[in-house]
C-alpha cells in the first residue's frame, strides 16, 4: 500500500492532467454540434480508460523496480560508491522519495512531540497541585495522636516519595535547562536528604551513621539532582533492609577525586542481577520478592550521574550488604563539565 | 499575639495553618481579597507575611513587589514550587525566605520565629528557658540548673527533655522522639533512644530525687506538672 502511495504522490501531476483532459475532451465532445453518438462518446472515454490503465501497471511494475533498488542500494551499499551513480531522473525521483519519507515522518514526530508536551505540562501542574492536599492531609495527621497518626503520617510520606519521583522522571527529558551547577558541602546535602526520608528509616528501626573524611567540605553538582540520586539510592535499601539494619555513608577523597560509599547490611543482590540494577524497567528477584519496584528509580539515577560526571556502581554480598559508590569527576574534569554545559546556568 | 497574614488561595491549606499556627500564639488572618491584597495588608498591620506563588488575579512575586514598595515586613514564600529560577525570582521581588510544600509544621515554626527575631530583635537578649517544678532548662547551653546545681545534657538528652517540656501533661511518642532527633541530624534507632531516656531518667532522678518521667505503655512518654 505505501508504494501505491508513494507512486502517485509522486505523479500526482501527470494524473490530474490526465483526469483533466478526459474530463475536458469529454465536455467538449458533449457540448460541441458534432454528431457523434453517445455510444461513441462512451467507446471513446472507455479506450483512453484502458490506455491510461495499461500505461498505469507498466509505469508502476517499473516504478516499483526501480524503487526497490534504490532501497537496496541505499541499506546495503555506500550512497558515494561510484558505482551507484544513478541517472539524472532517478535522482530526481530519489530526492523526491527521501523528501516525502521526511515530510510524513517529520509530521508524525510534531504530532507527537506536542501530545508529549501536553502531558509533560499537565504532569508538572498535577505534582504542584497534589502537594497541597499532602500538606493539608500532614497538618491533619499532626493533630491526631497514637498508633494510627504514625501510619498515616508514613502514608503520606509515601505518596510524597512517589511524586517526587514522578517530577524527576518528568524533568528529565529536558535536563539541560533544569542543571544548576553549584559549589555545595555534601554532608550537608547529605544529612538533608536523610531527613527527607527519615519516616522509612524509623519504620524500620534503621540507624544511619554518617562518616566524613574529606579535608574540605566543597563539592560541584546540581544540588537537587544529587539530591535525588542520594534519595533513591538510601529509599532503596529501606525497601531491601531487615528492621534494626543499619547504613553507613562514607565520604572519602582518592586520587582528588571525592568518593561516596552507602553501604547498608541488607538481603543484597544475587551475582545475576548485579549488572542490571540501573537498566530501565528491572525489577529483580529482590523487587520480585520484596514490594513493588518500577525498575525507574535507580535507572534514571545512573543516567542523571552519567549527565554529571558521577560515576556510580554497586557492589554487593547476597544476605550480607549492599554498597552504591558514587565518584565525582576531580576538579579539571568538572571545568569541562562547566565547559560543556556552559549554556547552563552556573554559580560559584 | 503576633498578626500574620496568610496570602493563600486554598481554602483547606489556609484554615489547617491558621489553626496550627494559633497554637503557637501567632493570630492568623486568612480572609485576603485576591484583587487588592495590598489594602488587605496595609489594613491588617501584620508584623510577617506568608505568601503563596500562584494566586488569581495577580502572582505572589507581584504582591510582594507591591508590599516592599510600603512596608520592610518580613515575607516568607511558602509554595509548591521548587525551581531555583522561583527561588531566585522570589528573592529578587523582596522575598526573605522560602519554603516548599508540603512542608513539615516544625520547620515553618522555626523559620517565622527566625524571621520575627531577626526583623524585630526580640528574644535575643532572653536566653530561651522551659521550666518544670523548679528546674530550668537553659536551651541554648544545653544545660539544667535546679536549686544552684548545673547539670550538662546531651544533645540527645536535651532534644528528648525539650521535647517533653514542650509537651506538658500531654504524650510524647517515641515516634515523636525520633523524628525530633532525626531533624536534629542523629540518625538513631529505637535502642539509643531507650538508652538516651534511661540516662535523661537518671539525671533527673539524681537532680529532683523523684523520676518525673511517666512512661504511658505503648504510647510513649509524658511529664506531669
Amino acid at each position: 500500500m505505501k508504494r501505491f502511495k508513494l507512486y502517485f504522490i509522486s505523479r500526482r501531476y501527470f494524473y490530474i492532467l490526465l483526469v483533466a483532459i478526459l474530463i475536458i475532451l469529454n465536455s467538449v465532445v458533449f457540448t460541441s454540434s458534432t454528431n457523434l453518438k453517445d455510444v461513441d462518446l462512451r467507446y471513446l472515454s472507455g479506450l483512453i480508460i484502458i490506455c491510461i490503465f495499461c500505461f498505469f501497471l507498466l509505469d508502476f511494475s517499473r516504478y516499483k523496480g526501480t524503487l526497490l533498488r534504490f532501497h537496496k542500494k541505499m541499506t546495503e551499499a555506500h550512497i558515494l560508491d561510484t558505482q551507484l551513480l544513478l541517472k539524472e531522473s532517478d535522482m530526481v525521483m530519489m530526492k523526491e522519495v527521501i523528501d516525502l519519507i521526511i515530510f510524513n515522518y517529520e509530521k508524525e514526530l510534531n504530532v507527537k512531540d506536542q501530545g508529549l508536551e501536553e502531558i509533560e505540562m499537565y504532569l508538572n501542574q498535577w505534582i504542584h497541585e497534589i502537594k497541597i492536599p499532602i500538606a493539608v492531609s500532614t497538618m491533619i495527621a499532626d493533630q491526631l495522636s497514637g498508633v494510627q497518626k504514625e501510619e498515616l503520617l508514613f502514608e503520606l510520606e509515601r505518596i510524597r516519595h512517589y511524586t517526587t519521583t514522578a517530577l524527576y522522571i518528568s524533568k528529565a527529558n529536558h535536563y539541560e535547562s533544569d542543571l544548576f551547577i553549584e559549589e555545595m558541602d555534601p554532608v550537608k546535602i547529605i544529612n538533608e536528604v536523610i531527613r527527607d526520608y527519615k519516616i522509612f528509616f524509623i519504620k524500620k528501626d534503621i540507624s544511619i551513621e554518617v562518616a566524613n573524611h574529606l579535608s574540605h567540605d566543597k563539592l560541584m553538582t546540581d544540588k537537587k539532582w544529587f539530591m535525588y540520586i542520594v534519595g533513591q539510592i538510601l529509599h532503596n535499601s529501606t525497601k531491601y533492609m531487615d528492621p534494626s539494619g543499619h547504613i553507613s555513608i562514607e565520604l572519602f577523597s582518592r586520587d582528588h577525586q571525592i568518593h561516596i560509599g552507602i553501604k547498608d547490611n541488607g538481603i543484597g543482590i544475587s551475582p545475576s542481577d548485579i549488572g542490571r540494577v540501573f537498566e530501565k524497567g528491572f525489577v529483580g528477584s529482590n523487587g520480585r520478592l520484596h514490594s513493588k519496584s518500577t525498575g525507574m528509580g535507580l535507572y534514571l539515577s545512573k543516567k542523571m550521574a552519567e549527565l554529571l560526571h558521577i560515576r556510580l556502581s554497586v557492589s554487593s554480598e547476597q544476605y550480607k550488604y549492599t554498597t552504591f559508590t558514587l565518584v565525582f569527576a576531580a576538579i579539571d574534569s568538572e571545568i569541562d563539565l562547566l565547559k560543556q554545559h556552559s549554556n547552563l546556568n552556573i554559580s560559584q | 499575639m503576633d498578626k500574620i497574614l496568610l496570602i493563600e488561595d486554598d481554602r483547606h491549606l489556609s484554615i489547617k495553618l491558621k489553626e496550627a499556627l494559633q497554637k503557637w500564639q501567632f493570630q492568623v488572618i486568612i480572609d485576603i481579597d485576591f484583587n487588592d491584597c495590598l489594602t488587605t495588608f496595609s489594613e491588617s498591620y501584620a508584623k510577617l507575611v506568608i505568601m503563596d506563588i500562584g494566586l488569581p488575579t495577580f502572582d505572589g512575586f507581584y504582591w510582594c513587589n507591591k508590599i516592599r514598595e510600603i512596608s520592610s515586613v518580613p515575607i516568607l514564600f511558602l509554595s509548591s514550587r521548587d525551581s531555583d529560577k522561583d527561588i531566585v525570582m522570589a528573592m529578587n521581588m523582596g522575598g526573605d525566605d522560602f519554603l516548599t510544600k508540603p512542608f513539615s509544621m516544625d520547620v515553618l515554626i522555626a523559620k517565622i520565629n527566625a524571621m520575627m527575631r531577626r526583623a524585630y530583635g526580640y528574644t535575643e537578649l532572653q536566653e530561651p528557658v522551659l521550666t518544670f517544678k523548679g528546674l530550668h532548662l537553659y536551651l541554648n547551653r544545653s544545660q539544667i540548673l535546679y536549686e544552684e546545681v548545673w547539670i550538662d545534657l546531651t544533645r540527645n538528652e536535651l532534644r528528648i527533655l525539650t521535647l517533653l517540656l514542650e509537651h506538658k501533661n500531654k504524650i510524647v511518642s517515641r515516634a515523636q522522639m525520633m523524628r525530633a532527633l532525626w531533624d536534629d541530624d542523629q540518625f538513631v534507632n529505637e535502642n539509643t533512644l531507650t538508652v538516651n531516656i534511661n540516662r535523661l531518667r537518671h539525671k533527673l532522678e539524681a537532680l529532683l530525687g523523684t523520676d518525673y518521667i511517666q512512661t504511658k505503655k505503648g504510647l510513649g512518654y509524658m511529664l506531669i506538672e
